[in-house]
């Protein structure tokens, strides 16, 4: 039985089931979020930019990532969860469906289920499409400038975010400094310490 | 209302960590089958060399970062899906079973234990965030908020420079695709990113290959059908119109 369920599961057309169920927890995970306020996938960029419900800035910050990640993917048989799912389906996806007068679908449990299966799966069709089609000799170009900008991109949000938490009040910016440079002095990612310093002085002064 | 979150919590997190735990299993058979994943994760379990130890300390230990931050604004970031979800699971696995092959590249297990232990772990980090007084998490955003917005002022810099920095296509692409986006949406994200593509596809095939052409075709009809879409001609054309004091305009 658990053979046969193996056998099924390699084939390569059952990408496309696993798509769906992965773009149905994805896509409800903004509904988590917006429902209790928590539980979503992204990180604090978008979140931030989703508090403010632009969709309209949302998916087209989106697009490129899904063009890029979609022509990607099937050339090297592996998708990138990071940016093929949870920005296609999480982020520009939902700015698409919420732009397009479907807003009320965030805020319903069954909805979202069912509304992130079906983009899932249109996803793996289109993948699965990209790779039977493409002929040999073309090569996905461009995606190794734009990990660089991700990469520098990620540099720069730590003093940004030290910058806005100075500007905010004394103690929340002298707990974000600290937590950078305790970060920084253990050799972690110096951006999760300015985060847990800010939280801990949002605690304590009002 | 914590109830109605927990049952929600376990759903989703079921859904995506068993998805993403059969996806990553797929992944040591890739390209032969089109799987999902990520190269660094790949990395990382073949990393563990099998330890059921060396997993869960990895896992958990990003696991514990997500937590933090989910507590404190709500999201988690990439690293749950890509680094908890399939380590733990991995780990699980080989208590059982030092057999790798056996284990971690076996869909079906992956899928069944992934799936339990991540809906389990998403759902105590996202039911212990309303142990969490609505101030803070209200202040929090107060900084959170400008940070965003400056980011994305940040980003689409570095997008342009990454468009000014790779040849004499993708520069110019990049540019005359980054000023509509911004004209048509108000974020030159978009554009810059697609003028890469664009560009860097001339630049490898030639200006006049099948793909180069198929490529400036679509990005003709894209950008004129969004321009069209959200009212730029007309916009465009009273701006126009408004001539300056200079040309006997009203100003």
């Amino acid at each position: 039985m658990s053979e046969k369920i193996k056998g099924l599961m390699m084939k390569d057309w059952f990408f496309i089931p696993l798509m769906a169920l992965l773009g149905a927890g994805v896509f409800t995970s903004n509904f988590l979020f917006f429902k209790f306020g928590a539980g979503c996938l992204q990180g604090v960029m978008f979140i931030g930019m989703m508090q403010t419900k632009d969709w309209i800035s949302l998916s087209s910050m989106g697009v490129g990532i899904v063009i890029a990640r979609i022509l990607e993917g099937p050339m090297v048989g592996l998708l990138d969860i990071g940016g093929g799912m949870m920005i296609t389906i999480g982020l520009f996806a939902m700015g698409l469906v919420a732009q397009l007068g479907a807003e009320w679908v965030l805020y319903n449990f069954i909805a979202s289920l069912v509304v992130g299966a079906l983009l899932g799966a249109l996803e793996g069709i289109l993948i699965i499409l990209v790779r039977k089609l493409i002929p040999d000799g073309i090569t996905a170009s461009g995606s190794d400038i734009m990990l660089n900008v991700g990469y520098e991109m990620s540099r720069y949000m730590g003093p940004l975010f030290i910058i806005c938490a100075l500007g905010v009040s004394i103690p929340v910016g002298i707990f974000a400094a600290i937590g950078g440079a305790v970060a920084y002095a253990r050799e972690k990612n110096i951006l999760g310490g300015i985060i847990i310093g800010i939280f801990i002085a949002c605690f304590i002064w009002a | 209302m914590v109830v109605q979150f927990l049952i929600c919590s376990l759903i989703v997190g079921f859904c995506m960590s068993a998805a993403v735990g059969a996806l990553n299993a797929r992944m040591f058979y890739a390209p032969e089958v089109m799987a999902a994943g990520a190269f660094r994760t790949l990395g990382e379990i073949n990393a563990c060399n099998g330890d059921p130890t060396s997993h869960f300390s990895f896992g958990l230990s990003y696991w514990l970062s997500s937590w933090v931050n989910n507590m404190a604004y709500g999201g988690m970031g990439q690293d749950f899906l890509h680094r908890t979800v399939p380590n733990v699971g991995a780990g699980l696995l080989l208590l059982g079973n030092k057999n790798r092959e056996e284990t971690i590249q076996n869909p079906w297990k992956m899928f069944l234990v992934c799936g339990i232990s991540g809906a389990i772990l998403y759902a105590i980090m996202n039911v212990t965030h309303s142990i969490i007084p609505e101030f803070v998490t209200t202040r929090m955003m107060d900084v959170f908020t400008p940070a965003a917005n400056y980011m994305m002022i940040i980003m689409q810099i570095l997008y342009f420079i990454a468009c000014l920095e790779n040849g004499k296509y993708t520069a110019i692409c990049g540019l005359v695709l980054g000023a509509i986006a911004y004209l048509a949406t108000g974020n030159a994200s978009a554009g810059l990113i697609l003028g890469i593509l664009t560009g860097k596809t001339i630049e490898n095939n030639g200006i006049k290959s099948k793909i180069s052409i198929v490529f400036i075709v679509l990005m003709i009809i894209i950008w004129g059908y969004i321009c069209f879409a959200r009212g730029f001609f007309g916009k465009a054309i009273v701006a126009f119109g408004q001539l300056s004091a200079l040309f006997g305009g009203a100003n």
